[in-house]
């Protein structure tokens, strides 16, 4: 039973509104930022009059004009709102002007007259490692399953090492290019209260720092998000700057100011997925099994933390990714770049994390000519072989039934036959295929994000209005928040509507990100709704014992039942809305607060360990595709999907949230090569140079199947998280696309392949495993 | 609600317009606007840095039409023209001025259909999960209902190949192309105009304004040159200086509709493809001829953008990356040009560049038109591109090249490159060393054409990787075997 969108009519007919769509006081004001093309430099002198001067200007600030906290740092500091003496990258805005139209604002913003003494600037991975640099303390965590043994995981017999590889590998980061591009529309109101309309998936956040940049206390300031037009992660904490510069002109003109970012601003001056340097090892004995593996996973983050300490974290998490090994030391750096701070993007660091151990086993397969599917297999977490490298012992183990299924189902062995039979009759294209799995930890790894509220109304007439913390960015979760308030109540979808997240209906909600969302807020509103439908229950049950008169007892409580928008115990029934209006001239009240914490989450950053996941969300995927050996052009021909979403909440929903995660994983991998220059700019800047993928770029044939299993964790109807975890079933085609450049050298090498694999990353790697040199042609 | 047709009767009569355009100001007996879904909007001027996309969302609170990028890279700012030729085409509506459409109708999202009364790709849309975010849509359903006009329900992928969506992967909203293409031949007998509630019936004609000049003649254009405004044609890349860089020239000449400009035909024994003549009407033009140079067409820009953008354009903007040139200098086109007095120069194309952007046209001159002499070899010519993305996509390296043989001897040779040096180049020395030997004896070549490459290293590849596709492609165009020699041939 998959309902639409709840907005899906308003999606295609143009009337669902986003901020820049929303109607505006007559006299709104419209925001730029100026910057300087250094990456890293101190400003000797910054000259603003022909600023000031330009046609439709009404305000310019400086850092100077801050009147509260000029650091917007989530969580730790190091983001000046505006650059304050100092540049840290290329872009970094120096002042923000306001003026009467957008194209005012842009032009009067390029009038900057700026002086900066460049510094020596850090703009690689491996200067950083070099020099030192990083955002945040590095941390190592080591495990060996001898000296954690406790009585119900014996050690493990010793294993004698029989192949052992070790590599480099640099994995790309990645723009999030939500459609809709960053923006925030600040309206002062009485009493020197501000509202903000801003496109983020952390309003609380917003609120908070809009009233530290203002000096504000936080009831001052209330943020509203209807929807995003996208975020990906990439509208956690970026989002906040701008509703900050508009809450700061609003402030001090009194009007309304909009601050929406042109694509070009959006990409230079956001952060992004980060860049990954890993260097590795990894070893097995001669059955295959793994005996250990070493890691250094070394994050770019750009000149300030930002989330990077969670983000390199989850890389280290998910090295490691659904396998077992006995012996294992990670070590991760976060290091610091004279680039845009790098930021949220679905997968937070897992997917890096696991694309280096999919590689890895790759490698490991070809050099101990091995399955690579057998070696995957061999090494899943199963009983006696399920405590990871940060101590947290896994309790659930579907992935070698989901494996074995859709290696089956998609008969993967029979099309392997056929690909290899392809292979040996043509010499311009050759097939790859691949094989590989996915395990995601669900939760925030800060324990305190895991928490969120809901406060649901019952108005007189039965109408179900529905509030919570997290934020709508498409994936669905207030469709998904509908059917919950609708099965709790018995009523029909259409009777519930979710409003627009607002810090002033649920306060201190945490962002809408880690996958949490249905799972966190799903439980906060059924609780709501529950405790509303316990007082319509105890009001019902005593109505129907009062009309079946003195000769019964009045009907238990717990006996109420509410279905297809009746109300009924034994013979006597209501309609839903009767029953609403009744226990509202009776004084029942009809609103609730619902919260939800998650529990048994806890983790040692420094020690690594603890349990940092509620559970885990799985996934397998198998591709296959063709490339041309004479210019490393390539199609995906097909992929088969099996992925596990607990009891699904809502099958539509998860469905899209599957194919959709698949397909950014793809770009992530094959198409979107995020570069900069030698300068530290950002040189794929605009969606003519950095190429997300189109409708031909979807695998020729995609099945999509649902790996049906309740979640063993009492989530919200045993259903798991679907965001991020799909994203990481792209591995499989670039594992795939790997087997096809090596199959044109018939498999003897196994070529190194770039992460993203483009066209040209994937023909030097038909070089490599041809033996041809690179510069010969 | 303004003035509403519920006929489709436009204010102008276009064959009397056509008819008397010979003037040399602009006629002005009408009242100026343009249709915006079924209302007539008077305008008086279309000022020169203002888009349609700006128009519709600013002044007319049309908001259902969104900016995802301000390039005509993302389709989310989609809208349907109909234009004077009666056709219904999307277009990019940040990046096509709103002068460009004065007299036109312009049907967005809210005309396509509302929440009351959807068009059949809304409801399939709703219907099938193709919307996430929602912000990418309304650009969707324009580009769908304007594939529903125009394509096939087999190639709904290249009807929205000019439309980024980063949520759904995609497969939903192709799956609504094609259920609409059943509905629409189901409930509208096959006429998928009628599904579009406010399409008026009668073809629009083409308006000038006092700051978007467009001339219907050379007569005209070289009289509205007169003040040394830019020229612009589709605008689908000159137009990124005003929606990325907020230039605001004092007004337009629109050389997109000048008749002579847009002739594409054979005099005598030359073929004549005229400035103003659209990537779109040269893939109709192609169909027939080379399924090459229609594939690589396929993949060129997006519908919204071949549907703008003239050859003209891309040869005058001296871009080294454009996929013209290289097929006209592989065809051996010469280039005509004219000042604003009308005295025209012929030239073959390949002496057009001087470096980098830089051409021999003059400040003062445009580009009449491009003539290729003696029959055409169809079968001779073979067109590659090799980009990043498939769809959509600037070329790493595009080679084109005319081939003709006797036999297993090449008997001549035409070799050109885009995306290997400066400019467009043609290659003499490679094609001396082609001709008069068998097409497998191609090492002397590949050694000329090393050394005539002068690629660079920027964001779409490396130079080695341009220097190892100018080779790659040079094989490919040299190898006649039956088996196939691209991926697409492999596939289909």
């Amino acid at each position: 039973m998959s309902r639409p969108h709840e907005s899906a009519v308003g999606h295609v007919t143009g009337t669902a509104n986003y901020v820049d769509d929303l109607p505006q006081p007559a006299d709104t004001l419209h925001v730029a930022t100026g910057y300087a093309d250094a990456a890293r430099a101190t400003i000797a002198a910054l000259r603003l009059d022909a600023v000031r001067a330009a046609p439709g200007v009404v305000d310019v600030v400086v850092a100077a004009d801050i009147p509260g906290k000029l650091d917007v740092g989530p969580v730790y500091p190091g983001d000046p709102l505006l650059a304050d003496g100092e540049l840290r990258y290329a872009a970094q805005p120096l002042f923000a002007v306001a003026a009467t139209s957008f194209a005012a604002a842009q032009r009067a913003a390029r009038m900057i007259d700026v002086d900066v003494e460049p510094q020596p600037a850090i703009l690689s991975v491996a200067d950083a490692l070099a020099a030192d640099a990083a955002v945040l303390p590095s941390r190592h965590w080591h495990f060996d399953a001898e000296s954690a043994a406790t009585p119900s995981t014996p050690p493990a017999p010793p294993t004698q090492e029989a192949t052992r590889i070790a590599g480099k590998r640099y994995i790309r980061g990645q723009e999030h290019f939500y459609l809709e591009g960053q923006v925030a529309l600040a309206i002062p109101e009485d009493g020197g209260e501000l509202r903000i309309y801003s496109s983020t998936q952390y309003p609380d956040e917003v609120q908070h720092l809009v009233a530290g940049v203002l000096g504000i206390p936080m009831h001052r300031v209330r943020v509203v998000c209807r929807r995003m037009g996208g975020a990906f992660g990439g509208k956690e904490s970026q989002a906040a700057s701008l509703a900050c510069i508009a809450a700061l002109f609003a402030w001090r003109t009194g009007r309304a100011v909009k601050y929406r970012m042109p694509r070009r601003d959006d990409m230079i001056q956001t952060g992004k997925r980060h860049d990954f340097h890993a260097d590795y090892e990894l070893a097995c004995d001669a059955q295959g099994r793994l005996v250990d593996a070493k890691v250094t996973l070394a994050g770019k983050c750009g000149h300030s933390p930002d989330l990077s300490e969670g983000i390199v974290d989850r890389a280290m998490f998910h090295f490691a990714h659904a396998y077992y090994v006995p012996k294992i030391d990670i070590t991760g750096h976060r290091s610091r770049t004279d680039t845009v701070s790098n930021t949220a993007f679905r997968g937070f660091g897992g997917p890096q994390g696991m694309l280096v151990m999919e590689a890895a086993l790759d490698e490991l397969a070809h050099a101990a000519a091995i399955d690579p599917l057998k070696l995957r297999r061999t090494n899943l977490f199963a009983p006696g072989r399920d405590v990871t490298a940060y101590g947290q012992r896994v309790e659930q183990f579907v992935l070698a039934d989901m494996l074995r299924r859709l290696e089956r189902d998609c008969d993967y062995r029979q099309r392997q036959a056929t690909a290899r039979e392809f292979n040996a009759r043509h010499k311009r294209f050759k097939k790859g295929m691949a094989l590989t799995p996915v395990q995601f930890g669900i939760s925030f790894t800060v324990a305190h994000l895991n928490q969120t509220g809901a406060l649901v109304h019952v108005y007189a007439d039965g109408s179900i209005e529905v509030n919570h913390a997290g934020t709508e960015m498409g994936q669905g979760l207030h469709t998904k928040m509908i059917e919950v308030a609708a099965r709790v109540f018995g009523v029909a979808r259409e009777r519930v509507r979710v409003t627009a997240t607002q810090t002033d209906k649920v306060p201190n909600g945490s962002p809408t990100a880690a996958s949490a969302g249905s799972d966190l807020n799903g439980m906060a509103v059924q609780r709501a709704c529950l405790m509303i439908r316990a007082r319509l229950a105890a009001f019902a049950a005593s109505q129907a014992g009062e009309s079946l008169g003195a000769a019964e007892s009045t009907p238990a409580r717990e006996d109420v039942r509410f279905r297809d928008g009746d109300v009924s115990v034994g013979a006597w029934r209501q309609s839903f809305d009767a029953l609403v209006d009744a226990a509202y001239h009776a004084r029942v009240q009809l609103s609730a607060t619902g919260f939800y914490a998650t529990p048994e989450v806890h983790f040692d950053k420094e020690a690594g360990r603890g349990k940092p996941f509620y559970y885990y969300a799985h996934g397998a995927a198998a591709s296959e595709v063709v490339i041309d050996v004479t210019t490393g052009e390539y199609r995906i021909l097909r992929v088969d999907i099996l992925h596990d979403v607990g009891a699904s909440l809502q099958e539509a929903m998860d469905r899209g949230q599957i194919e959709g995660g698949y397909v950014q994983g793809l770009g992530w991998l094959t198409t979107e090569e995020l570069l900069w220059d030698d300068a530290g700019r950002v040189i794929s800047n605009s969606p003519a140079n950095y190429k997300i993928p189109t409708a031909h770029d979807r695998p020729r044939e995609l099945n999509i199947d649902l790996y049906r299993a309740d979640n063993p964790q009492p989530t919200i109807r045993r259903s798991k998280a679907v965001g991020e975890p799909p994203l990481m079933l792209a591995i499989s085609t670039w594992c795939a696309l790997r087997d096809a450049a090596s199959a044109a050298g018939e498999h003897a090498v196994l070529p190194r392949l770039a992460a993203p694999a483009t066209p040209e990353a994937v023909f030097w790697a038909v070089r490599e495993a041809t033996g041809a040199s690179q510069d010969a042609s | 609600m303004r003035q509403r047709t519920a006929t489709g009767d436009f204010p102008i009569d276009s064959d009397a317009d056509q008819n008397s355009a010979t003037s040399a100001s602009v006629t002005d007996d009408h009242e100026r606007g343009l249709w915006i879904n079924a209302d007539w909007v008077a305008l008086d001027d279309a000022p020169p840095d203002v888009s349609l996309l700006q128009h519709l969302r600013e002044q007319e609170r049309l908001t259902g039409t969104k900016e995802g990028c301000a390039s005509g890279d993302c389709g989310a700012c989609s809208v349907l023209v109909h234009a004077a030729d009666g056709g219904v085409h999307a277009v990019n509506a940040c990046i096509t001025p709103l002068g460009a459409v004065l007299g036109a109708q312009v049907v967005t999202v809210e005309g396509i259909g509302t929440p009351e009364a959807m068009h059949p790709v809304q409801r399939a849309m709703v219907e099938l999960h193709g919307s996430q975010c929602g912000f990418c849509t309304p650009g969707f359903v324009a580009a769908l209902a304007a594939h529903t006009i125009n394509g096939t329900a087999e190639g709904i992928a290249d009807g929205i190949a000019g439309n980024l969506c980063r949520c759904t992967g995609y497969g939903p909203i192709l799956a609504a192309g094609r259920i609409a293409f059943d509905v629409i031949a189901r409930e509208h007998a096959a006429v998928a105009r009628d599904a579009l509630p406010v399409l008026g019936a009668a073809a629009p004609t083409h308006l000038a304004a006092p700051r978007y000049r467009r001339p219907r003649d050379r007569a005209e254009l070289h009289a509205a040159m007169r003040d040394g405004w830019p020229l612009i044609a589709g605008g689908t890349d000159r137009w990124l200086g005003v929606s990325q860089q907020f230039e605001r020239p004092p007004g337009w000449v629109d050389v997109s509709v000048v008749r002579e400009l847009m002739r594409l035909e054979y005099e005598r024994d030359e073929l004549i493809i005229g400035s103003a003549v659209t990537v779109a009407t040269l893939e109709a033009f192609a169909r027939e001829r080379s399924s090459l140079l229609t594939e690589m067409l396929r993949r060129y820009g997006s519908p919204q953008i071949r549907g703008r953008a003239t050859i003209g354009g891309n040869v005058g903007n001296a871009s080294p990356i454009a996929d013209w040139p290289p097929v006209l200098l592989a065809l051996g086109a010469d280039i005509v040009l004219s000042d604003a007095r009308g005295s025209e120069r012929r030239l073959p194309l390949a002496e057009y560049w001087r470096g980098y952007r830089e051409t021999v046209r003059a400040a003062d001159e445009y580009i009449v038109e491009f003539r290729v002499s003696g029959p055409i070899d169809w079968a001779a010519l073979k067109v590659f591109k090799v980009s990043k993305r498939e769809d959509d996509d600037i070329s790493t390296v595009l080679g084109a090249f005319y081939l003709q043989r006797d036999g297993a001897i090449v008997n001549k040779a035409r070799v050109a490159f885009g995306g290997v040096a400066a400019t467009p180049v043609r290659l003499p020395a490679v094609e001396a060393a082609l001709v008069g030997r068998a097409a497998d004896d191609a090492g002397d070549a590949l050694v000329a054409l090393d050394t005539a490459l002068a690629p660079i290293t920027d964001v779409r590849a490396s130079a080695d990787y341009r220097r190892a596709m100018a080779a790659a492609l040079l094989l490919r165009a040299l190898d006649d075997a039956p088996e196939p020699q691209t991926l697409q041939e492999l596939l289909d």
